[in-house]
Formats: C-alpha cells, sequence, structure tokens
C-alpha cells in the first residue's frame, strides 16, 4: 500500500481520457480523438478516480462526469453483452470484431461509487444463450461501501447503503433508498421513493417531502464529489 | 508464569518469520481448463489445487498459509472473496486439527465473500455476496447461503438447505417454496417427484436446471475472462 495517496489519490478525467471515452478493442491508442460521438460524456468530465480502485474493462465503461470512483471499488466492464450470435470457435467464421462496442456499465452525473463497492453487469439465461446485460446507474446515486451491486438498473438519486446487496436484474427506480446491509433479491423492482431495507429486503418506509432537493437529503451530491480529494 | 511464556513468544515469532519480505507465493496447481484471471491473488505455503473448468474472477485472494485449498471441478469464485486467512489474522491457532479448505464440485461463490480455513463446502452449493464461513464449518450439498449471512465457527448446515435472513440466519428445507420458483416450474418439480428418488427434495428438477444454468454461464465466462486458460506453471 502507498504510505501517503494524499496528492496523487484521484485521476481526474479530461475530455479524451480513455476512461470516459468508450474505445473500440481494435483502435489504437492514437485514435482516441475520433471516438467522439460515442461518447455524450465529452464536454463535461471531471471524474475523480481513486488510482486504487479496480476497474476492469475501461472500454466498456461509460461515465457520465463529475463521477466518483474511491479506492478497492471494484467495476466489471469486462462482462459486457457479447454480440448476439454467440461467438462460434469455427474457424471460417470468425468473431466479427465488434462494429458497435457494447457497453457494460453506466454510471450518470455526480454518481458515488464508495471504498469497496462492486458494480457487476446482471447475467441471465435468455433463449438458451447466458448472456450480460448492462448495468445503468443514474445521475446523483450513491453506492455504499462494499456494497455489491448487480442490478439492471439504479435510477436518478438513489441511495445504496453500506454493505447492501441488490441482486442481479434488480431495478431500483428514482429517490429510492436501500438502506445499510439490506439484501435487494434478483429481480425485484424497487418503486420510486421507497426506503427498502431488511433481509430478503422489503419496503419499510418512503423518503421525506423534499428528498433529492438540491442541498436537502438525498440532494448532496454535489457537495460530496467537491469534498473528494480536497483533504 | 515461565510455562505461559513461551508459546506465545514462539507463535509470535513463527508469525512474524512467516512473512519475510514479501508474501510466499503459493503453489498453483490448476487444471489446463479452468479460467484463472490475471488479478488473483495466490499466497502462502501451503499448495492450491484449482479442478477443471473452474472460473476464478479478478480480484479473488487465497491465502494458504494455514492448510492447503482446494476447489473441485466447475467452481465459480467471484471477486474480492477472501478463501483462507492472512497470517495476522487471530485464527485458530493450529489446534492440530484437518485446515485443509475444500470446496467440491460446482460450487458457486459470490463477491466479496469469505471463506476461513478448514472450511469443507460440498457439490453444487451457492454461497451468495458478503457471506462469511468461519472455521472449520461443514457446509452440505445443495445448500444456498444468502447475501450477508454468517455460519459460525465448526457450524454444521445440513444439504438442501436456504440459509438466510440477519446474522447466524435463518434455515429452512430447500423445498418448492424455499425458492418460490413460477407456477410451471412448481408443476414440473412435483411431476418429478413421483419418479425421483426418495432421498431427493422437491427441489431436485429446479436444482437440476440451474446447474445447466451455471454450466452456460461457466462457458460465457471462460471465454470473457482474459484467456489465460493454459495457465503458467
Amino acid at each position: 500500500m502507498p504510505p501517503k495517496a494524499a496528492k496523487g489519490e484521484y485521476i481526474e478525467t479530461v475530455s479524451s481520457s480513455p476512461l470516459s471515452t468508450p474505445v473500440k478493442p481494435t483502435d489504437t491508442n492514437a485514435s482516441l480523438q475520433s471516438q467522439e460521438p460515442l461518447s455524450n460524456t465529452h464536454q463535461d468530465t471531471g471524474n475523480k478516480i481513486s488510482r486504487r480502485s479496480q476497474i476492469h474493462g475501461t472500454q466498456h465503461i461509460i461515465l457520465g462526469g463529475k463521477t466518483v470512483i474511491q479506492a478497492e471499488a471494484v467495476i466489471r466492464g469486462d462482462l459486457y453483452r457479447l454480440p448476439s450470435t454467440p461467438a462460434s470457435t469455427d474457424p471460417n467464421n470468425p468473431p466479427q470484431p465488434s462494429t458497435a462496442p457494447s457497453v457494460a456499465i453506466t454510471v450518470g452525473r455526480y454518481s458515488y461509487i464508495s471504498k469497496g463497492a462492486i458494480l457487476r453487469p446482471p447475467s441471465r439465461l435468455h433463449r438458451g444463450v447466458h448472456s450480460y446485460y448492462p448495468l445503468k446507474i443514474g445521475d446523483h446515486v450513491f453506492v455504499g461501501e462494499s456494497a455489491v451491486v448487480e442490478a439492471a438498473s439504479l435510477g436518478n438519486h438513489v441511495h445504496v447503503g453500506a454493505r447492501a446487496t441488490v441482486g442481479s436484474m434488480a431495478i431500483i427506480k428514482d429517490f429510492s433508498v436501500v438502506l445499510d446491509g439490506a439484501v435487494v433479491p434478483p429481480g425485484m423492482v424497487v418503486p420510486s421513493w421507497c426506503v427498502v431495507g431488511g433481509r430478503p429486503a422489503r419496503i419499510v418506509g418512503e423518503v421525506g417531502e423534499g428528498y433529492g432537493v438540491e442541498g436537502a437529503e438525498g440532494g448532496l451530491a454535489r457537495e460530496r464529489y467537491r469534498a473528494v480529494g480536497r483533504s | 508464569m515461565a510455562t505461559l511464556k513461551p508459546p506465545s513468544a514462539t507463535h509470535r515469532s513463527a508469525s512474524g518469520s512467516s512473512t519475510p519480505t514479501g508474501p510466499p507465493k503459493a503453489p498453483v496447481k490448476a487444471d489446463p481448463s479452468a479460467t484463472i484471471a490475471d488479478q488473483v491473488v495466490f499466497q502462502g505455503t501451503h499448495p492450491v489445487t484449482i479442478g477443471a473448468n473452474t472460473i476464478i474472477h479478478p480480484r479473488a485472494r487465497f491465502y494458504a498459509y494455514e492448510g492447503p485449498i482446494t476447489i473441485g471441478e466447475g467452481c465459480i469464485i467471484s471477486e474480492k472473496t477472501v478463501i483462507g486467512a492472512t497470517p495476522s489474522s487471530p485464527s485458530s491457532p493450529s489446534t492440530s486439527t484437518n485446515t485443509h479448505t475444500r470446496l467440491s464440485y460446482f460450487v458457486t461463490i459470490g463477491p466479496q465473500s469469505t471463506i476461513k480455513p478448514g472450511v469443507h463446502i460440498h457439490s453444487s452449493t451457492t454461497v451468495e455476496a458478503l457471506v462469511t464461513i468461519n472455521q472449520h464449518a461443514d457446509i452440505g450439498s445443495h445448500t444456498k447461503i444468502c447475501s450477508g449471512c454468517e455460519i459460525p465457527e465448526r457450524g454444521r448446515v445440513s444439504e438442501w438447505t436456504v440459509v438466510w435472513g440477519s446474522g447466524i440466519g435463518q434455515r429452512r428445507r430447500r423445498t418448492r417454496e424455499a425458492k418460490m420458483p413460477g407456477s410451471a416450474v412448481l408443476v414440473a418439480a412435483q411431476v418429478a417427484q413421483a419418479t425421483a428418488p426418495e432421498p431427493a427434495p422437491a427441489g431436485k428438477v429446479i436444482e437440476d436446471a440451474r446447474l445447466m444454468v451455471l454450466q452456460k454461464e461457466r462457458e460465457i465466462l471462460g471465454r470473457m475472462l482474459v484467456p489465460s486458460g493454459p495457465k503458467k506453471k
């Protein structure tokens, strides 16, 4: 472990960083600039990514800008959706060099991935083919420490508590709160404005009036972002 | 007084000597058909054996300090899972019992789980995320340990059981209700129960289907994870 990570703890991305710009696997680094149409995040980045984060498959991850990724967070961009025809090992039919880069994980603006959290795309068997599906994370989302998120989507302003588990293909809609240590079972759909907790998680309440308003509870994502790396 | 001191001193010196400048790399004996990601950590002095068709996700860690680790065939071990214990951790100080950590075949371990030394997990068991299985626990076959549960030291979980809930966890037989399948599957299970041998619970058909899905998942993962198939020596 580095003795002191005060100065260079975070990589702050600028416009043509590989993390914010999906790169085709066939491209070389020199052609990064030509990828602009793919990047909806081009003008606005400023992601703060810890050097000790453990990100796999960066070319399949889109960060929406102002995203914070803390140390030891694991993001599995390498589990992306393969082309619809399973890559056969047929010698006369080589797997075509993926025309569109499939996106494994999308993270919205001002989202915060805490220390030790794991984001992995969900997978399921569909028509006899087991494949991974994209994990979409909205804006202003907070993922707590050591949480494991395998959801199909997290909406905007979602709060996932520390050591919570969001099961495979679960859908958590906007302004919902997953309490600490909750286990959201696979496939659960959490409606908007709900608080879920327990093992397995069930709806235990609603978030209060004005949740997610800028500066109020649930609307502190910008402050959270600014505080990172300032120390 | 004098009799009390030496053991603690020797123990401390032993643990100190086992961590020299760099952590020792465990001798890994992996089957050529196993897929082991690049960022998997193997540490310790005892051998680690990995069976055929096993998938090990990146950032999994194996600490073979207290005894050998054996992973069976067709297992999936997810990211940030820790199997074994680091020498610094105050685990049971060599109580001369068998600290062989064994995972049988078709075992799935979820992300960020902890398997302590001496644990024996039988076949076709699923361990979900953030689970802790303490020393010398024995997990029966076809069992599911749900997220966030903890199995106590020397705990025994019988086969076809689901462990769920908080803390030590509630348990129940893995029956039809336990997995809450769709009605069509339920009917299939009931039909099959008539033909299935008596010891197999009603969830047998569902379990067989799950194992087939697992097989597909392994095939996909084997392609997706870095093609390091014929792993190093």
